[in-house]
């Protein structure tokens, strides 16, 4: 049976009181995960055709209601194609950061959320949210009354017509101005209340992410005071840059060991409901979000807050770096700088592995797509509509224009190299099997992998000839980079900062004295079968620091692996099983964790780690413009020739990455394993020795330098435009929030109860399409 | 694969089923459910003919309460 993973990265932003319409329709994602973790937990496929939905899941049995319609969708498409559906990403700005906070709480602990429902129906309302002080009285600004009738332009015979509504408006015009309208504790109380009593797991470790699956959760704000940021330039020098936009990132991993990690668990509810409350500040409506506020509240309350100092250290630490402090911070909406989660949840995507053969979706909610509609007239528009537009109605038209045009280009990247891969492929099949002189099909040992990826090196740089030139540069400037930006990375810089830029030009500039990086003239190369001790210093440089290509080699394989999945059918892989490919595949995730970041920068010891401050840290030259840094770097490397040398050697060993080579060398070389067969093993070893070949194709023609996988990213959007199968129309002819600037639904619990109920049941009409 | 006739009948039962459990959490609403009770039943008619296929998932109800 042909196997495939749909991934989706959810993306929820703006709508203010679309909110509702926001979260109906994560429900509906929320249950078709569900109802797909518990028609693969059956583990024998012969049972899952006379499966029952409600006796395989019975947690959470009231709030079952599409789970065993899409339950007996993922059935009926089963006949011909076992689908596993997953969600990844959930990305969140405004109202709807909260939205894809519960989201992410709710899969990473498979926890329930039935009760949410009251927080939008019955909390979103105006004379809820509204401060207590803020609320009108009968005579408070009369006088204010003509003018902000007139200046909303309600088109108030149409609206008032809801008795509720016209009542609640009334209030809330006649209320407090000139100060935000709603109350910032009231709604932190609110979503702490509501994201804790999500409870815990129904049983340890409970959760709807596959093993060895990641989820992040990303919530955009935007830091009201900002914080600085250092650039280099050529005249002045420097120059500081005041960053706003700031992003709460969140993470849940479940491990094959059965462990996990999260941020998700009940211990950082308080980071979750700070996040909410601030990314949901809309700036006018509701006060800017402190972190003092939620402290306030936990203190009155006498809870506890277990992830506190972990959620300020990791969340925050561009600010401590630059030296502001995030609790005296105020934070806003992340829309009002257009910090909206595209770009987060594109980044997180194209660096997941996938287990399957995959589909990617990126999936956004848009509650009110933009209308195409001409302005009335083209005149310069006045002095309040100027003021309203740029303050309001711009912002938050967001236009994502610029993230789908990237999203096209990435993939328009993928399938031209994709196209140059497969018409790589039956000449690397026939190099490699040259290198491996007729023992292809064997058992390789560990001394025989070893030369044959010495010699697939060699002869890649030999048949490739003069183009080799051009890698190889590219190649080795990449690895001088990475390795700046893993050093800095160790001491919490991150890559962008002036003291990384320094780093990498004393690091380029050792190259260069070493004579790595010739000035001009071909690379010397070396002999197929030369000794290691006369290797060229360049490929030194690159066995011990080209971690990169490492992690695209078994990327690479992990991909072709995921191929096998649609060939076990036939007799062709000699029998082998899903169990076995899976086997397979979780040494060689095993094996790849060994080239993280992470990993590496754990392997460097305390005292490496002091020298590197000594040598590249301490010595960054604070006024030194962009042109005049490679000619410092020249002269630190002569004066610490020696030192320098010896801490790189230093790192060199620390990592080790001849080690992890022979990690991934053992598990084609392992003769007890029962999860091989000829057929497979040959397979994968095209690809992994013949890494060598495809990389000088596609090395070059990538943007995307850590790109592993060849999948593209399908985007599918939910909204009341598409979603036409009840009823055809827009946003106009179904929603009701739609209404004052979105805030509509917030007057009325009709217009909510409307809202809610279409979102559903227009993400309901999602899941079969394509 | 899936036929359009079975993707017709689940979306109906979706639809069905998401009214169902809504109704009682939605009391301003009940004009709403009613109105759009009828849209489904005339925009995702019930499939008047039963399935072909010889192993296809039990017979759609309109209620996906179990």
């Amino acid at each position: 049976m042909k196997e495939k993973e749909l991934r989706l990265a959810l993306v929820c932003y703006g709508g203010v009181s679309l909110a509702v319409y926001i979260h109906a329709a994560t429900r509906e994602v929320l249950k078709l995960t569900r109802a797909s973790q518990a028609y693969h937990g059956i583990s024998d496929p012969a049972d899952r055709a006379g499966a029952v939905y409600s006796e395989i899941a019975p947690h959470h049995a009231s709030e079952h209601d599409t789970e065993p319609v899409y339950f007996d969708l993922l059935r009926t498409i089963g006949r011909s194609l076992d689908l596993r559906v997953i969600v990844d990403v959930a990305a969140g700005a405004s109202a709807g950061g909260i939205n894809a906070i519960i989201l992410a709480r709710a899969l990473a602990h498979d926890l329930p959320i039935d009760h949410l429902r009251d927080l939008w129906l019955k909390e979103a309302d105006v004379s809820e949210l509204m401060a207590h002080k803020a609320r009108a009285r009968i005579w408070s600004k009369w006088y204010l009354r003509p003018i902000l009738w007139a200046a909303f332009k309600l088109r108030l015979r149409r609206l008032t017509e809801d008795p509720e509504l016209r009542s609640k408006l009334s209030a809330f015009i006649r209320s407090r101005w000139f100060k935000p309208p709603f109350d910032g504790p009231h709604l932190t109380a609110l979503l702490l209340d509501g994201i804790g009593a999500m409870g815990d797991p129904h049983r340890p470790g409970a959760s709807l992410l596959p093993i060895n699956q990641q989820l992040e959760l990303f919530v955009t704000l935007t830091d009201f005071h900002g914080y600085q940021r250092r650039i280099r330039l050529h005249d002045p020098p420097t120059v500081t840059e005041r960053e706003h936009r700031h992003n709460i990132r969140c993470a849940y991993q479940r491990r094959a060991d059965g462990s996990e990690t999260s941020d998700l668990e009940r211990a950082n509810v308080p980071a979750l409901a700070f996040s909410g409350r601030a990314t949901a500040s809309f700036p006018g409506a509701f006060p800017p979000a402190a972190i003092g506020e939620i402290d306030d509240l936990i203190a009155t309350r006498k809870l506890d807050w277990p992830g506190r100092e972990d959620f300020l250290r990791n969340g925050f630490r561009r600010h401590y770096r630059a030296g502001s402090d995030p609790l005296r911070s105020a934070f806003i909406d992340g829309s009002v700088t257009n910090n909206k989660p595209f770009a987060q949840a594109i980044t997180s995507i194209r660096e997941r592995p996938a287990h399957r053969d995959v589909d990617r979706r990126l999936v956004y909610i848009d509650p009110h797509p933009a209308e195409l509609r001409e302005p009335v007239d083209h005149n310069a528009p006045g002095f309040f509509r100027t003021l309203w537009g740029a303050l309001s109605d711009i912002p938050r038209n967001e236009p994502v224009y610029d993230e789908l045009t990237w999203i096209n280009d990435f993939n328009a990247q993928i399938r031209r190299t994709k196209t140059i891969v497969e018409a790589a492929r039956p000449y690397v099949a026939e190099l490699v099997t040259g290198i491996a002189k007729g023992r292809i099909k064997r058992v390789p040992t560990l001394a025989r992998l070893s030369e044959w990826r010495d010699t697939a090196n060699a002869m890649a740089a030999k048949e490739a000839g003069f183009a080799y030139e051009g890698y190889v540069r590219l190649k080795l400037m990449d690895v001088v980079e990475g390795l700046a930006e893993l050093i800095a990375e160790g001491h919490g810089l991150p890559p962008d900062a002036p003291e990384t830029l320094w780093i990498g030009e004393v690091l380029s500039a050792w190259a260069k004295a070493r004579d790595m990086l010739p000035a001009e003239g071909p690379m010397p190369r070396a002999k197929p079968g030369t000794r290691p001790t006369k290797r060229p210093d360049w490929i030194t440089l690159l066995l011990s620091f080209d971690f990169e290509f490492r992690r695209r080699r078994l990327s690479f394989v992990i991909q072709r692996l995921n191929q096998l999945y649609g060939r076990l059918s036939g007799s062709e892989l000699g029998g082998l099983t899903t169990v076995d490919l899976d086997a397979l595949k979780g040494r060689f995730y095993g094996a790849l964790a060994n080239f993280s970041r992470v990993g590496l920068i754990a392997r460097i010891d305390e005292a490496a780690s002091r020298q590197i401050e000594t040598l590249f840290l301490d010595t960054a030259p604070e006024a030194a413009s962009i042109e005049t840094m490679a000619a410092l770097a020249g002269e630190h490397v002569a004066q610490h020739s020696d030192a320098l040398d010896a801490v790189i050697e230093g790192i060199a060993d620390a990592i080790d990455l001849s080690e992890a080579d022979r990690d991934v060398d053992e598990i084609f070389a392992d003769r007890t394993s029962g999860h091989w067969s000829p057929a497979a093993r040959q397979e994968l070893l095209i690809a992994y020795i013949g890494f060598s070949f495809w990389d000088v194709l596609t090395f070059s023609v990538t943007q995307w330098r850590d790109l592993g996988e060849f999948d593209t990213i399908r985007v599918d959007r939910i909204s009341p435009d598409d979603a036409t199968a009840i009823r055809t129309g827009t946003a106009a002819t179904t929603l009701k929030g739609v209404e004052l600037k979105h805030f509509g639904a917030f007057f009325s619990r009709a217009h909510r109860e409307n809202d809610y109920l279409w979102g559903r049941l227009q993400a309901g009409c999602m899941p079969p399409n394509g | 694969m899936i036929t359009a006739a079975e993707v017709n009948a689940l979306k109906r039962r979706a639809f069905l089923a998401i009214l169902d459990a809504e109704k009682p959490h939605l009391g301003r609403s009940a004009d709403l459910i009613a109105a759009l009770r009828e849209e489904i039943g005339a925009a995702v008619p019930a499939e008047p003919a039963p399935e072909p296929s010889p192993q296809s998932s039990p017979e759609p109800s309109d209620s996906a309460k179990e």
